[in-house]
């Protein structure tokens, strides 16, 4: 709540406090993962810049995409150790990068295509009814005499 | 009644009398002109053909009891009721013999009534009724006074009293009067031969009869106004032709009519008509007691019937009172109180004045020496002390209650009307002018007299002779008519109502004459016949009065309607509730009619009575019913249309259906008005909705890449 008093007018806020506070305690204690995430998971920072949804949901599928491409990556580190250099080599990997940020992409499009997809189903199926509710109407009106 | 069909050749009353308008018989109609007549069931040719004057209804009361041979006594005054017959005029039913039930010796009774195709028209060039009735044995006894020969007693007693006075007994009991007896009017075959009363029933009751033939209070009326009277009447009657016959001349002939009556008040009747005239001792007792002022002196005519028995019946009538000096109304002096009321009733406003400046009351007191009548005057004028502080009454009825008083004799007398309120009917329809519905100035009298006390008034005050004339209608059952709204009410309905044999003077029925229900639609699809083709109103106010009057009150909410909608175009009348109206009128004089097909009348009709198709609103069952509808109008079925238009059912179960429709649309148009109104809403959710799967999948995908990175 401070730290909504606090932010300047017009400045979107990125994060929660529990997710600072997730991501201050993975930094001091596992700062390796943190790296691998901050890394792996840099795309999610510009959907959840240009995302205005109550909810941020595209924020959360491409997050969620990015997490599933992410994991693997942790998995190896933690079972390599967990150790600063380890990380610093997987991040380096441009294949693991690529993967996790591809998923993250196709977690973004289908966020955009989805709702597009469903709004073109819906007029469709919109106008489809208003055709026969038009269709209806002039029958009526043919048929009776209001006048 | 009448007979007035297309088929060729001449029509033919009562579907059994030609008139033979090129056989005119002068002087055999008494006074009204009459032509040859056959009956052409049974070829018999002695009939002749009175012809009934415009505006002066027959006697329908007469008519309908000696053609229909009822009981003595029913129907005989003209009431508010139509006679019940609805045959094609007025006749005896087909396949009895003419005279059944109907024929009086001794006089020339009316075998049938109405019109018909091709005969002659009345005066005013349109066709008119005619009253069938034997033609007189003779010619009239008026052509004996060209040579002023006094007849002689025992020619006078055998062929003119005796055998009028059993003509008159006759009709007596069969509850008749015969009102008629005048010298142009009584038929002998030669000199010797019984007299014959000459037919009577083709105008109002003594509505042609000189001021001389009538007992004064009769000969004061409005011609048309001196009602049916009593049989007593008939006898004075015939005491003045007597009296004609037996001087050779018509007595008080170069007098007018007032004069007459002024005369017979002042010097007594057989004074006034007799004279100085040298009469047998046996005619001068005779009519004597014939002509006596008082109804119930006059003999009987059955004892009337052996002139001698009469002679010596000799009732003492105390003379009149003549005043020590008159009188002066205007130019007019009285001496004595007859004459005085007679004076009053000529002169209402004079009356006024000198009864409420004590004038008549001085005079009666002090010139005529009789102070009780004076009182009875008084009291009857003065308003009753009860009444305090009501206004003064009125002058019309004051000089009514005046007159009524000083001659209790007096017909009534209203604001200038002179009347026995019997002739009621006869008196509206001499006023109707120009026809019913455009009456005569003289209609508000009889209005106000209806729609006042006066005639209740005049009843009760007379109350004591009430028997020297028919009862007066119900003002009350009058008022019914009188008040009904548009063309079912006011004066023409009354007057068509009161006069059952007057017939419609609508010029819609282009010069037709129609009497009867029966007869209007007929006339009405000949008219129609040639009419404007795009003419919707086939009713006028004439014919409305009409038709309310000859339906009882059966139409009377249609016809209200009708004038409601009178002289307003077709636009104003969208749903058609007056073609609807005049349907309904048209369909019920079918059902009560002929029974014939009307196909122009009906098509006309249907033009206007489409309208009311509009309340089928589905297209295609108004279209159905205007086939129908124009089916039946083809077919000239006016009831078949009607029930096209009113069913009831049907008409229900499409307003149900429209109704339903009219709902179904009103939700289409919310439905898609929702559909333009709820876009933005629909396409957040959309947009949510899209974002909230895609959020599910990924959740799936990063389950799935823990899953199989947890197995290996």
């Amino acid at each position: 709540m401070s730290a909504s008093k606090s932010r300047p007018a017009g400045m979107p806020r990125l994060l929660g406090v529990w997710p600072v506070l997730a991501l201050l305690a993975t930094v001091i204690f596992a700062a390796p993962s943190a790296l691998v995430l901050v890394v792996l998971l840099l795309p999610t920072l510009p959907a959840r810049v240009t995302d205005a949804t109550p909810g941020h949901p595209l924020t959360q599928a491409v997050l969620l995409f990015g997490c599933a491409g992410a994991y693997p990556v942790l998995d190896q580190l933690w079972h390599l150790g967990n150790e600063l250099p380890d990380a610093i080599k997987l991040i380096t990997d441009l294949n693991a990068v690529a993967w996790c940020w591809a998923l993250q992409a196709a977690g973004w499009l289908l966020g955009q295509a989805l709702p597009l997809a469903l709004a073109a189903l819906s007029r469709h199926e919109i106008s489809r009814h208003r055709a026969a509710l038009e269709q209806r109407r002039t029958a009526l009106e043919a048929e009776w005499d209001w006048k | 009644m009448s007979e007035q069909r297309d088929s060729a050749g001449p029509g033919l009353i009562a579907d059994t009398y030609f008139v033979d308008g090129g056989l005119p018989l002068p002087g055999e109609g008494g006074g009204l002109p009459a032509f040859a007549c056959i009956d052409q069931r049974r070829g018999q040719r002695d009939l002749m053909a009175v012809q009934v004057a415009p505006d002066t209804p027959p006697r329908g009361g007469a008519i309908t009891l000696m053609t229909a041979g009822a009981v003595p006594g029913a129907g005989l005054l003209p009431g508010l009721a139509p006679p019940a017959a609805p045959q094609a005029g007025l006749g005896p039913p087909a396949g009895t013999a003419p005279h059944a039930g109907g024929a009086i010796d001794g006089v020339l009774h009316a075998l049938a009534c109405g019109a018909a195709r091709g005969t002659p028209p009345g005066p005013d060039g349109r066709p008119t009724l005619y009253v069938i009735c034997p033609r007189p044995p003779g010619p009239a006894i008026e052509t004996t006074l060209h040579d002023p020969v006094p007849w002689p007693e025992t020619l006078l007693l055998q062929s003119v009293v005796r055998p009028a006075a059993l003509a008159l007994a006759r009709l007596e009991e069969r509850g008749l009067t015969h009102r008629a007896i005048r010298p142009n009017n009584v038929f002998q075959a030669h000199r010797t031969a019984p007299v014959v009363l000459g037919c009577a029933w083709a105008a109002p009751p003594a509505q042609l009869q000189p001021a001389v033939f009538e007992p004064p209070y009769a000969a004061m009326c409005h011609p048309s106004g001196r009602g049916e009277g009593t049989i007593a009447d008939d006898v004075y009657a015939l005491g003045v032709l007597l009296l004609t016959l037996a001087t050779g001349q018509v007595p008080l002939a170069q007098l007018d009519a007032d004069d007459v009556v002024r005369r017979k008040l002042e010097l007594g009747s057989f004074t006034a008509l007799a004279g100085t005239a040298r009469l047998s001792p046996t005619i001068a007792d005779l009519v004597r007691g014939m002509l006596a002022e008082e109804p119930s002196h006059r003999p009987a005519p059955r004892l009337l019937a052996d002139p001698l028995a009469a002679r010596a019946r000799r009732v003492a009538a105390r003379p009149s009172t003549r005043a020590q000096h008159p009188l002066t109304l205007g130019p007019v002096q009285v001496w004595n109180a007859r004459s005085l009321a007679f004076a009053l009733s000529r002169d209402p406003d004079g009356a006024t004045h000198l009864l409420r400046g004590l004038h008549v009351d001085l005079w009666l007191r002090r010139a005529l020496g009789d102070p009780v009548l004076a009182s009875r005057v008084e009291a009857a004028i003065r308003t009753p002390d009860h009444e305090a502080p009501a206004p003064p009454m009125d002058p019309p009825t004051m000089v009514m209650r005046a007159i009524t008083v000083l001659d209790p004799l007096a017909p009534l007398v209203w604001r200038g009307l002179v009347l026995f309120p019997d002739a009621l009917g006869p008196v509206m329809a001499a006023l109707s002018g120009r026809g019913p519905a455009h009456p005569h100035a003289g209609m508000d009298a009889v209005v106000s007299l209806i729609e006042g006390e006066a005639l209740d008034l005049w009843t009760r005050v007379r109350a004591e002779r009430n028997d020297t004339a028919p009862p007066a209608p119900d003002t009350a059952e009058m008022r019914v008519p009188l008040h009904s709204p548009g063309w079912a009410g006011g004066t023409a309905r009354l007057t068509y109502s009161l006069n059952p044999l007057l017939p419609c003077r609508s010029p819609l029925l282009s010069g037709l004459c129609v009497v009867r229900p029966a007869e209007l639609l007929p006339a009405l699809e000949r008219a129609a016949a040639v009419a404007d083709a795009k003419a919707e109103i086939l009713i006028d106010a004439e014919l409305g009065a009409f038709v309310a009057a000859r339906l009882n009150g059966r139409v009377d909410a249609d016809l209200a309607i009708l004038a409601k909608a009178d002289g307003a175009d077709a636009a104003a009348d969208p749903r058609g509730a007056r073609g609807v109206a005049q349907l309904r009128v048209l369909a019920a004089l079918q059902s009560r009619g002929s029974q014939r097909p009307v196909p122009a009348l009906a098509q006309a009709a249907a033009r206007s009575a489409l309208r009311a198709l509009t309340a089928w609103r589905h297209l295609g069952q108004r279209g159905e019913r205007e086939a129908a509808l124009h089916r039946a109008a083809e077919a000239g079925w006016l009831t078949e249309m009607l029930a096209l238009i009113e069913d009831a059912p049907a008409r229900q179960a499409a307003a149900t259906a429209a109704a339903a429709a009219a709902a179904d649309l009103r939700r289409i148009a919310a439905e898609l008005a929702a559909l333009e109104t709820n876009a933005p809403v629909r396409n957040a959710a959309i947009r949510v909705s899209g974002e909230e799967i895609a959020k599910a999948v990924g959740l799936v995908v990063f389950a799935s890449a823990v899953v199989i990175t947890v197995l290996g």
